[in-house]
């Protein structure tokens, strides 16, 4: 069965809830690096849950049921904007009226150590950019923003 | 009246900076990925999280992957970036006048098709079967 890329919804139930418990990015690499532990425990200490309780966030997991640990990674979604500047507004006359692009924000986005150097994360990111886009083809979007963990520069740039 | 109005106008500020980065006055960059496999990033402090802002639409013609990098963002829900100087100009310069650098092109057709390839539209509360 190939990989799937799932919103969640609640409630979840206890075997999926376990799945999600044991998410972990960190592994030996990233023990120090407090991104990682915050990516980490958004999805493992369950903080991604006020979010879809409140209708403002939507996490997907992204699994591979052939996969151990099937969880591989995850990626929690909202919307915000990118605010224009005077000068910005100044030189986008057309625009009048408009002091924003809206955006869609990736605000977490994680993937199991166990499954890290596997290109599973560049797949997750790829997907969730094309989900971006396919938003895009409804509501018009434009940019799509992430907060990066300076230490993965690299991934991000792949 | 005008010792009023410049609180009101600090409050406000300090209300709604734009970003953590703009209320701790440090400074934004353009990181542009089409320029090289090593992005350029001019640190000036130690936080260790970055915004990133890219533009990923459609069937434009687009220039570049360009980010927004913004050192010492501390990353987190409901942020929002700017950009200043030249590279607010270049922001500008791409909205209007996207390219087609092949790297982006690329990127965004393998978006399209992981897309096609992972994306399921039944929400979860359960696990998959493997079948």
């Amino acid at each position: 069965m190939a990989p799937q890329l799932r919103r969640l919804a609640l409630p979840i139930d206890e075997q999926l809830s376990r799945v999600i418990a044991g998410f972990n990015c960190l592994g030996d690499k990233h023990e120090d690096d407090p991104v990682a532990e915050n990516v980490n425990g958004f999805l493992a200490d369950g903080r991604f849950k006020p979010g879809l309780e409140h209708g403002i966030s939507s996490t997907y997991l992204f699994l591979d049921p052939s996969a151990d640990p099937i969880l591989v990674g995850y990626a929690t979604l909202t919307f915000d904007s990118v605010r224009l500047t005077n000068a910005e507004k100044r030189k986008m006359e057309e625009l009048i009226g408009i002091a924003e692009f809206g955006a869609v924000r990736i605000q977490m986005i994680g993937v199991d150590h166990r499954h890290q150097g596997t290109r599973c994360g560049v797949g997750l990111l790829e997907a969730i950019t094309g989900l971006a886009r396919k938003l895009s083809q409804d509501v018009a979007v434009r940019f799509l923003l992430a907060d990066a963990n300076i230490r993965k520069v690299a991934w991000y740039e792949a | 009246m005008w010792f009023y109005k410049g609180m009101l106008w600090l409050a406000v500020l300090k209300r709604y900076p734009r970003t953590p980065a703009m209320a701790a006055g440090v400074a934004d960059h353009v990181w542009t990925l089409e320029r090289s496999r090593r992005c350029w990033i001019s640190q000036t402090n130690d936080q260790v999280s970055l915004t990133t802002r890219l533009d990923f639409l459609s069937d434009m013609p687009i220039s570049c992957i360009a980010m927004a990098v913004e050192i010492g963002a501390t990353g987190g829900f409901g942020e929002s970036v700017s950009l200043h100087g030249s590279d607010a100009a270049r922001f500008v310069n791409e909205v209007a006048e996207p390219s087609r650098d092949e790297r982006r092109l690329s990127h965004l057709e393998r978006s399209d098709r992981a897309y096609e390839r992972y994306f399921s539209p039944e929400p979860i509360s359960n696990l998959p079967a493997n079948e």
